[in-house]
């Protein structure tokens, strides 16, 4: 049986931990992953889905297209990710993206487990034995495979590399971060003009609650974690500014950004904030980082500049 | 004779291609304002032509820079020591003019920027978002609509003492409002300004949404040529607007003071106006059916010569070793 897994969206960075799972539980599945975003994807996705959801999901429509028709699977692994994170929910809009899909293709075999993370990381079992029921009767092999899967990790990104200095933070959700046709290869533009990109990752992922000088933590498993790093990062690291990817038509962002943006001017941070959506041309991008980038040059060598002089 | 030693300044924007002239002491010998009508090589090359033939020998380039939305384009056709973002360039021709600016408001045909600087360093900048209300295409439009010359639609508004409401948080609504507000008979004056005031807040609001503005604040970009607008910045933010002598040239002056840092003590890779003058330029495109991307790649030929390709997003083509420096030989 061919499954597909789309690398798009919320599923992005899950990939590797689902089909692991695939493998061990079923020696006849054939996973099939939807690769990098492209054109086509997108321009698919915005024809074909609401009007109102966001870049990001309207280009997951596409991967599911792809994986459809062109990669003609009989199966797509579409989790139901109502929770990633203690106390936090996922967006709606990812939390009923496998009913969006659903609708659309009325004919494919759509696999939703769901995963709800809210009362603690264990519940990674209870999501792994509703998955492994769709491919096996026999209990307690399932049990067994499943304990083998506890401590490996959920969600898996290159981690970026940190330097002493000329760090760029840049915040925005992972599915933006790492689709370089969504951003524009916004972290290849930082990296040619000479400083180092670094982003938030999923491995703070814990049962604590961290207040994070908020007066109550976020709503949203995203929102929560992309703020636990910015907060960790401005205090750990040496950050010369901050870039915000924000997708448009976003109900997180529109919340995160103002908060971040906030933040970064009590700091005294150089601030950026990007809106994505369906340009196809990256020159406004290119425009935006390139000032922002000769801006903080301009801070940086007048800083120097006082500093020789006293 | 001795040689006139000049920098040259070169912005292409999505409406107007300016070119500016600097001598030694930073004096503007030249400046120059055309519209660029979707032909930025014809009329930068006419322009450079008009140069030529006005000073002929007797000028020395020692520096070019390119700015602008064409600033990539306009590096290649010239030879540009520097080329450099429009909002850096702003900022350096801001701060020129009046040192201790803290506020620049620019506002151009297809993005409206605002710039924030403190002791003569931008801190902080804002462009327009995804939405391009509140530009001077709209203004253009809007006046053509009318049947007025764009030119003259700062001196008709700021006649006008009962300004109409109108909504600027989107050009079709603002459209809409001003139709509405014609069918029932409101003199234009009244109508233009209303739209130059919805035009003034909705860059207060979402351009420099959240930024402390102060004073000093120059206004430059075209649209600053509009009186009208400059009265309802006015009145909005209830504080004083600079207009600079060169508003509408100032990308290009900065550029051109860029390119005079840039080339301290160097050789500037200007290529000379016979060069340029001479040349023949030409884009071509394509769509690239290598993989399901379809990038749209565009490619730039001088005499033939490809010399430089845009557009694809795996550098296929991008990448250097596939291009033909001027020096080879034709194909």
């Amino acid at each position: 049986m061919k499954i597909g897994i789309p690398n798009s969206f919320c599923y992005m960075g899950m990939e590797k931990f689902l089909a692991n799972f695939l493998s061990k539980i079923s020696d006849e599945s054939e996973v099939i992953f939807s690769g990098p975003t492209t054109n086509e994807m997108v321009e698919f996705g915005v024809q074909n889905s609401i009007e109102e959801i966001c870049m990001p999901a309207k280009a997951f429509i596409g991967h599911v297209e792809y994986l459809a028709k062109y990669q003609k699977v009989d199966a797509i692994l579409l989790p139901r990710l109502t929770s990633l994170r203690y106390r936090t929910y996922s967006c709606p809009k990812i939390i009923g993206i496998p009913d969006l899909v659903k609708t659309h293709y009325a004919n494919m075999r759509i696999i939703s487990p769901e995963l709800n993370l809210r009362n603690g990381m264990s519940y990674v079992n209870d999501f792994l034995v509703e998955l492994g029921k769709h491919f096996t009767n026999d209990k307690r092999r399932l049990k067994k495979i499943v304990e083998g899967f506890t401590n490996s990790e959920l969600l898996e990104y290159f981690p970026p590399i940190v330097k002493d200095k000329k760090n760029i933070l840049v915040l925005g959700h992972s599915y933006v971060i790492f689709d370089n046709n969504l951003n524009k290869g916004i972290l290849q533009i930082i990296k040619d003009s000479g400083y180092n990109p670094i982003y938030p990752l999923y491995h703070h992922i814990s049962d604590k609650d961290i207040t994070l000088e908020l007066p109550k933590p976020f709503f949203w498993s995203t929102a929560q974690n992309i703020y636990e790093y910015f907060y960790w990062a401005q205090k750990n690291l040496k950050l010369d500014g901050v870039v915000y990817l924000m997708t448009f038509g976003c109900g997180i962002d529109s919340i995160l950004e103002e908060v971040i943006r906030r933040s970064c001017k009590i700091l005294n941070l150089p601030y950026l904030c990007i809106t994505l959506d369906e340009h196809s041309a990256n020159v406004g991008i290119q425009t935006r980082i390139e000032a922002f980038i000769d801006m903080i040059g301009w801070r940086r060598e007048n800083e120097d500049y006082i500093s020789t002089h006293g | 004779m001795d040689k006139l030693n000049c920098f040259l300044g070169i912005d292409i924007g999505s409406v107007s291609t300016n070119v500016v002239l600097l001598d030694e002491n930073n004096n503007i010998v030249e400046s120059i304002y055309v519209r660029t009508e979707g032909r930025p090589i014809e009329v930068l090359q006419k322009v450079l032509a008009q140069l030529y033939q006005k000073y002929e020998e007797r000028l020395k380039i020692s520096g070019v820079g390119a700015t602008g939305s064409g600033r990539n384009l306009a590096a290649i056709m010239v030879g540009a020591d520097t080329v450099k973002n429009e909002i850096t360039a702003h900022a350096k021709a801001a701060i020129h003019f009046i040192p201790n600016v803290r506020t620049v408001i620019e506002i151009g045909g297809q993005d409206s920027k605002i710039i924030l600087i403190k002791n003569e360093i931008v801190v902080d900048f804002a462009m327009n978002t995804i939405c391009a209300a509140g530009t001077g295409s709209f203004l253009d439009r809007q006046a053509e609509r009318l049947n007025i010359p764009i030119e003259r639609l700062g001196e008709i508004a700021i006649k006008s003492k009962n300004p109409v409401r109108i909504a600027g948080r989107c050009a079709v609504f603002a459209e809409s409002d001003m139709i509405h507000k014609q069918q029932l008979g409101h003199l234009s004056e009244d109508i233009l300004f209303g739209l130059c005031l919805a035009l003034a807040r909705n860059y207060i609001s979402n351009v420099a949404k959240g930024k402390t503005i102060e004073e000093p604040i120059i206004f430059q970009g075209g649209v600053a040529a509009n009186i009208a607008m400059k009265k309802a910045f006015e009145q909005v933010l209830q504080k004083e607007i600079v207009v600079p002598q060169y508003f509408n040239v100032m990308g290009a002056i900065g550029i051109a003071l860029l390119a005079k840092e840039k080339t301290k003590g160097l050789i500037s890779n200007f290529k000379g106006f016979d060069c340029i003058n001479n040349s023949k330029f030409e884009t071509r495109g394509f769509e690239c059916k290598e993989c399901s991307n379809n990038c749209e790649v565009v490619e730039f030929y001088n005499n033939n010569n490809l010399v430089a390709t845009w557009g694809d997003r795996c550098q296929r083509y991008s990448s250097s070793k596939n291009h033909h420096v001027e020096k080879s030989k034709n194909l």
